[in-house]
């Protein structure tokens, strides 16, 4: 089982680090600037339609809203929220001589007020008109205030900032449609306080009338109002740099919990190739990487939740087409509140784990949290996996495991079989032998039988040996060899190998050349084993080359590797490719008659493979040629 | 005339024991099993065990050491189990020597005569002249090497060479190491045939010279004496 390094997805664990200070940074920048905001009460001006709501509910407080002209003048419409007409275009008096607005011969005033509201038999009077370029207005002469009607004259005339006596809790406004009867474009309000008209839009279709109530201060002054407003709106109107900050904290919250979702993914798997060596890969949530995410990441968690919560709020506060489309509370049942309950599993989850690797070293693998987050994990890499088609399902994996097993079952059978079959076959073996040997000391008067015998005793001692390679064979293609791997001189194992065969060579008439640098060629090997393997090659050699040949055994030493090269004659043709040679029990058909038992190069391959080593045979026409590579030190 | 217990569950082997062992003169007795076995040495006399290792009952290595709880006799293990570790508890537990099945009967007498000499002339000679590892006994006065007290005959170099070894069982010398001690002269490539000498003292001291007790070759080293081995040719 290995440790994933911290190597591997480095590019990915860079980016993850790189994206998490960013999206915290934007976090804290964007709660700061937001919280900076609203501290200073510019914050809650952000949106225009905020502003005139704010704006007409402060107006709201000082003047009361002639509400009942609404019934009045028969108009449904007429409430708060039309006010605002009035408000955002403003005027001063002058302004509006000069812009003409007066221009309107059927502007309408009304004089009559009482509590705001015109009196029974109020008189409409006509409205302003101006001549040429003066800034005269006129007003009816008979404008009634306090119950007391001012008579003047009709021709009348004020400059527009002169005071001229009108008590202020006279002004009125009046504004809208004709009433009734006739019709205007333009509809006014102005202030007693300061004349100041405001114009509204020729397209509204709403009366609004504004009157002072007598008990409210006269200090109201309908300009600082419009001045007021105006600061707002230009709030409003650059809303965009407001939200920003807002915008930052949201963005910088989601950042934040897509990285630490992804880093909890990532620690909720690892790669894990099985027994057998497929290409199944296993989910386990592996306590040490979830460890480290104790505390600080599911905190961080939670906070981020918490800013996502909050900026989402805000928007929707803000917005109100956004909350229009989708109601806030929705939206916190639905998205902030599961969010929240994960956090604080998460966060729970990290106490347990914390409290039960304290308590229990380790063993809060048995609780349901455990389970579930590790469940979580299996779930999350193994749709990975599915989206990469790697994903095996589950009767499959079944099957597989199965294999594994099998396999893992045979090849201890295997091992079981190499101990116990010393014994089992070598116990007969025994018996065997020794009659056979006893019976070919018997004085045997029948010719044949003494032949038979001398048969018998050749083959027992042939089946002896080969019942050893056999078990050898085993041992070395199942790895059951214990390797004591140390430091081993190769050209003294030669020397010492060649003076083993010298004698057998002569015998089977070859020469042996061995060629070796002078200087000493060392690897790190089993020496015993490694022995194992050159014997069975020069007893190869014996066996199977051409009488009267010559064969070589050279150790080279170059760029990091040493190789011994075995090259003999084959004295029967090769019909049989290097891979059937390695492979047990293969010899070439015409060698089958020799001796031996067609294992020894099967076993010095698996041996030199084992201590890490390469064993590759080439066959040229009948030469025969085995290369054992070794690292050299 | 010694007696000599034999140890295995296979009758067959056992009966054939037998007949090599009384050929050559011994009285033998007989036990199944370890338990058995146990109960023979508690009565008779016994000169020398040749137990199996894998038996019912009581297995070999328990039975060892059992008998050596309170005796030191002879112990040969017969196993039919070739590995290291079996032959290297076998001699921890006290075994005085092993025979692997299947075993060559001239090899499985011979062992037999060489550890009831050792054991039945207890001490031998302390003649400083005489060099002794296990059965083989150099006399450095005579010049004569003998293998269980027979005489080997052995040439100068052989003889050199086996002299060098023993006088420093255990100790590793390499082919260059050993030409240079005999030949006085550095080998310069000649130290092949010191491989040679060896395998021809191998095949005159060794009963099994494809699997050598005795006279080891340490591979990638050099070549050493050991009066009892557990590693020899055999690999595996």
């Amino acid at each position: 089982m290995r440790k994933a390094s911290w190597k591997s997805n480095m590019a990915l664990k860079i980016a993850l680090i790189i994206l998490s200070v960013l999206s915290w940074t934007l976090c804290f920048f964007g709660l700061f600037g937001t919280f900076y905001l609203e501290q200073a009460e510019i914050y809650d001006a952000v949106d225009e339609d905020y502003a005139r709501n704010a704006l007409e509910s402060r107006i709201a407080e000082q003047y009361s809203i002639v509400a009942a002209t609404s019934d009045h003048y028969g108009s449904e419409e007429l409430s708060q929220t039309n006010f605002r007409y009035g408000v955002i275009e403003g005027f001063t008096l002058k302004e509006a001589v000069a812009k003409g607005l007066f221009d309107d011969p059927d502007a309408y005033a009304y004089t009559d007020f009482e509590n705001g509201i015109p009196r029974e038999g109020a008189r409409r009077v006509h409205s302003y008109t101006y001549q040429d370029d003066k800034t005269e207005v006129y007003v009816p002469y008979n404008l009634v205030n306090d119950g007391h009607v001012y008579n003047y004259e009709y021709e009348t005339s004020f400059v527009a900032d002169e005071e001229v006596g009108m008590p202020p809790e006279e002004i009125f406004v009046m504004t809208g449609d004709a009433p009734e009867e006739d019709s205007v474009d333009h509809t006014y309000v102005v202030d007693s306080t300061d004349y100041t008209p405001v114009e509204v839009p020729n397209d509204s279709q709403n009366y609004i009338i504004v009157s002072t109530v007598a008990d409210k201060s006269y200090d109201y002054n309908l300009h600082d109002l419009y001045n007021e407003a105006n600061t707002l709106l230009m709030v409003a109107y650059s809303w965009n740099m407001k939200n920003l900050f807002p915008v930052m904290a949201f963005a910088g919250a989601v950042l934040a919990l897509a990285v630490l979702s992804t880093l909890l993914v990532m620690a909720g798997w690892r790669r894990e190739k099985d027994e057998a060596g497929e290409q199944i890969e296993r989910v386990v949530l592996r306590r040490r990487d979830f460890f480290p995410l104790d505390l600080g990441i599911f905190v961080a968690w939670t906070i981020s939740i918490m800013i996502f919560g909050v900026t989402t709020g805000n928007f929707f506060v803000r917005y109100n087409w956004l909350d229009r489309m989708i109601r806030m509370r929705y939206v916190q049942l639905l998205l902030v509140l599961p969010l929240y309950t994960i956090a604080w599993l998460l966060f729970l989850a990290s106490l347990m784990s914390l409290a039960a690797n304290i308590r229990y070293g380790g063993a809060w693998q048995r609780t349901a949290l455990y389970r579930f987050f590790h469940w979580i994990g299996v779930s999350v890499k193994r749709l990975i996996l599915f989206i990469q088609g790697k994903y095996l399902p589950k009767h499959y994996r079944e099957m597989l495991d199965a294999a594994v097993e099998a396999r893992i079952k045979s090849e201890r059978f295997q091992t079981e079989l190499i101990t116990n079959v010393s014994h089992d076959i070598k116990t007969p073996l025994t018996s065997i032998i020794n009659y056979v040997d006893l019976l070919s000391k018997e004085e045997l008067e029948n010719e044949k039988a003494r032949e038979y015998v001398t048969v018998l005793v050749r083959q027992s001692e042939r089946l002896k040996k080969l019942i050893q390679d056999l078990i050898d064979a085993s041992k070395a293609s199942s790895g059951n060899v214990k390797l004591e791997i140390e430091r081993v001189n190769l050209s003294v194992l030669l020397t010492q190998i060649a003076g083993e065969y010298e004698e057998k060579m002569k015998d089977a008439g070859i020469e042996l050349v061995v060629q070796k640098p002078e200087e000493s060629v060392f690897v790190d090997a089993d020496s015993r084993n490694l022995s194992r393997v050159f014997d069975n090659l020069t007893e190869n050699i014996v066996k199977y080359a051409q009488r009267g040949t010559r064969a070589y055994l050279d150790l080279t030493s170059e760029e990091g590797k040493a190789e011994v090269i075995f090259r003999n004659t084959s004295a029967a043709r090769l019909n049989i490719t290097s891979e059937e040679l390695l492979r047990r029990f293969a010899r070439g058909d015409e060698s089958r008659s020799t001796e031996g038992s067609g294992l020894g190069l099967s076993i010095a391959d698996s041996l030199t493979k084992l201590m890490g080593g390469t064993l590759t045979l080439t066959v040229d026409g009948d030469l025969f040629k085995v290369t054992v590579t070794f690292p050299s030190i | 005339m010694s007696t000599i217990l034999i140890c295995d569950d296979e009758p067959d082997i056992v009966n054939a024991l037998r007949i090599y062992l009384t050929s050559e003169g011994y009285a033998v007795k007989t036990a199944a099993n370890g338990k058995e076995a146990l109960a023979v040495l508690s009565k008779e006399e016994i000169h020398l065990v040749l137990l199996d290792v894998m038996m019912p009952v009581l297995d070999g290595i328990t039975a060892l050491s059992r008998i050596r709880e309170n005796s030191n006799v002879p112990v040969i293990l017969l196993t039919a189990k070739s590995e290291d570790t079996d032959k290297i508890l076998g001699l921890n537990v006290g075994a005085d020597d092993y025979v692997t099945k299947p075993f060559n009967p001239v090899e499985l007498l011979a062992r037999v005569k060489s550890c009831l000499r050792r054991y039945l002339m207890l001490g031998g000679s302390t003649d400083h002249s005489k060099l002794t590892v296990a059965g083989i006994e150099l006399d450095d006065r005579s010049k004569i090497v003998t293998l269980d007290g027979e005489p080997v005959s052995l040439t100068p170099t052989e003889y050199d060479i086996l002299k060098l070894l023993m006088e420093h069982p255990g100790k590793v010398y390499a082919p260059e190491e050993i030409y240079r001690e005999i030949r006085n002269a550095p080998a310069y490539g000649s130290e092949g045939m010191v491989a040679v000498h060896i395998r021809h003292l191998r095949e005159k001291l060794e009963y099994d010279p494809a699997e050598p007790r005795y006279l080891i070759a340490v591979w990638g080293r050099g070549y050493k004496i050991e009066a009892h081995s557990i590693t020899g040719k055999e690999g595996l």
